[in-house]
């Protein structure tokens, strides 16, 4: 069996230990989820713990992620439909 | 058709203008950094006209609205395909800055194995100089049916590269950027026509009382199925991190939540000006219904509804939407060039020393692409050819961000498959063309050579082991630390 090596083995110094104390520069924009440097199993990247996710604590350790998807899906539906819409504007002045 | 004196002014203010943002940024460049990633300092507004100048070209214009005067509005979707993936955008982009990676060839150093960064950096030379070279000959194209012949394609091709490798090896990304700024803005200003259509035909009610309805319907049974737009969108998910250019988009933001924000502004300001020339499109099939070439739809509306100087203006936006473009991929091209080639085989030189073989290496790949431009017969033949060469990697690439166990063995035979899968249908396709046999269509090869090479990467993972597990393991650790946090890898930066 290979060897599989991640950053979930036990042994393994994780972002956890956190070296920088939390040190977090000004004017950085938003701090990411801070959570992600409290556990060496998981960050605060959906598309990186993709295929083993922290459900535990989905909704906060992945907010950024998840609210800018579903956010941009939100707008492209929107340009979909109102290119449509706008399309449309009109078509009952006839021919 | 002449050009009016002051069209060719507006054209040569636009020409100097660009000259001297490139002079006035050439101080701030002394280090490979400053050259290649605008010493990662850009926030959201910068980035999103980086983005927005990156993904925009003048020809996409122009295909648009011909295919919306072929087709009806259902020709939005050559760009609309795109659609699909800008929502994983948002979360993929942060990806390419939290490895803090300088070239995409780096992130293959770092997760996999220096030889697969080698021929990261070969394959994304090809595609830089090979995108160079077609987005030259587009322009070409674009500004002679713009100006009807007035401006030979020619002289465009040499005159534009010269502008714009001068600018940017003076001034580096931030020339580049700068420029994609007021480029960006001209680019939009491709869009002026709509109010002289609109004036022309009495708005959207006077383009249905001349257009027949089945032109404002939103598909294209048989040309642009649901298949082929989804297949083709996982295709450039796929690929799209295997383009150098994208490094060097996000690599240069200042932190991850300006380049999220900021590449999602531009991309989408992409999507909400496709709307607009597809109306374009509409409002130029019913001006002018019957041209022979639904391509040469755009330049006949820019010569039939502008008044002189904007038509000058116009030539202006498709130069700068051009130039926009290749002076991102000539910087990516020239980084890997450096850093990726050159460097491993001449190491511990200074980094002055580093930063002229980039400035030299970004000449020599805009010659290159130049001499390649004359060369191209089809436009979007090539176009073809350079996606499906982006997405050989691109299995792998993914699958070293999403799956730890996916190992350099595994990279190789994935790429290997994918591209041999492809070479594959293209030969079959020769064949059954002479036989008389189904050909497949594009989307139906990049479903076949995606599927042979996924399945050919999980296998491979399960089947061998890595060889440095500590840079695995460290490479994880760097993917699950913000840059916010103060950690071992501020060194990288």
């Amino acid at each position: 069996m290979p060897h599989e090596t991640t950053a979930r083995e036990p042994h393994d110094d994780g972002p956890g230990n956190d070296p920088g104390g939390g040190r977090v520069p000004p004017s950085c924009g938003p701090v990411e989820n801070r959570d992600a440097g409290t556990d060496p199993e998981f960050g605060d990247l959906l598309l990186v713990d993709l295929l083993h996710p922290d459900w535990r604590n989905f909704f906060t350790r992945y907010r950024t992620d998840l609210g800018g998807f579903a956010v941009v899906s939100l707008i492209c539906i929107f340009i979909v439909v109102a290119t449509r819409w706008l399309a449309m504007i009109g078509a009952g002045a006839g021919r | 058709m002449a050009l009016h004196p002051l069209d060719i002014a507006v054209l040569a203010a636009y020409l100097v203008a660009m000259l001297v943002i490139g002079l006035a940024c050439a101080g701030a460049v002394k280090t490979q950094k400053d050259l290649f990633l605008g010493g990662r300092r850009f926030g959201k507004l910068l980035l999103t006209f980086q983005t927005f100048g990156i993904g925009t070209h003048s020809e996409q214009v122009v295909a648009v609205v011909g295919q919306c005067y072929r087709n009806g509005l259902s020709g939005i979707w050559w760009q609309f395909m795109w659609l699909f993936c800008t929502p994983v955008y948002w979360m993929s982009h942060t990806l390419l800055r939290r490895m803090r990676i300088t070239t995409a060839a780096d992130y293959w150093a770092q997760r996999f194995s220096p030889g697969l960064a080698a021929l990261s950096a070969v394959s994304g030379l090809f595609q830089v100089t090979f995108m160079i070279a077609t987005l030259l000959k587009a322009m070409a194209t674009v500004a002679d049916s713009v100006t009807g012949g007035e401006i030979p394609p020619n002289l465009v091709i040499p005159i534009a590269a010269v502008l714009f490798v001068f600018y940017t090896v003076a001034g580096g990304l931030y020339a580049a950027t700068i420029t994609d700024l007021v480029q960006g803005v001209l680019t939009i200003l491709l869009s002026l026509l709509l109010p002289y259509i609109f004036a022309r035909t009495g708005g959207m009610a006077g383009l249905h009382q001349i257009l027949d309805p089945s032109r404002f319907a939103y598909t294209m049974p048989g040309e642009m199925t649901w298949f082929y737009i989804a297949v083709l969108s996982i295709n450039s998910l796929v690929g799209v991190y295997t383009g150098p250019h994208t490094v060097t988009n996000a690599g240069s933001g200042r932190n991850e939540w300006d380049v999220r924000v900021g590449v999602m502004a531009g991309t989408l300001l992409k999507r909400f000006l496709t709307v607009a020339w597809a109306f374009l499109g509409l409002g130029a099939l019913a001006l002018n219904p019957g041209l022979a070439d639904h391509e040469q739809a755009f330049g006949v509306l820019v010569r039939q509804l502008l008044p002189p100087g904007l038509v000058g203006l116009m030539v202006a936006a498709i130069l700068a939407g051009c130039m926009s473009a290749c002076e991102a991929l000539m910087l990516a091209g020239a980084s890997l060039v450096t850093r990726n080639l050159y460097a491993p085989l001449i190491p511990a030189r200074p980094d002055r020393h580093y930063l002229g073989v980039g400035r030299v290496a970004s000449v020599a790949i805009v010659a290159v692409s130049v001499v390649l431009a004359y060369e191209l017969d089809s436009v979007l033949d090539g176009l073809k050819h350079v996606w499906a060469v982006c997405a050989f990697m691109g299995l792998a690439w993914w699958g070293g961000v999403i799956w730890p166990r996916t190992t350099a063995a595994a990279a190789w035979v994935s790429t290997a498959v994918t591209a041999v899968m492809y070479l594959g249908t293209l030969v079959y396709n020769r064949w059954a063309a002479e036989h008389a046999r189904h050909v497949l269509p594009f989307a139906e090869q990049c479903a076949l050579y995606l599927a042979c090479g996924l399945a050919a990467l999980v296998v491979t993972s399960l089947l061998t082991r890595h060889r440095d597990p500590g840079a695995v393991r460290r490479f994880y650790r760097k993917m699950r630390t913000p840059l916010t946090l103060a950690s071992e890898f501020d060194a990288e930066e």
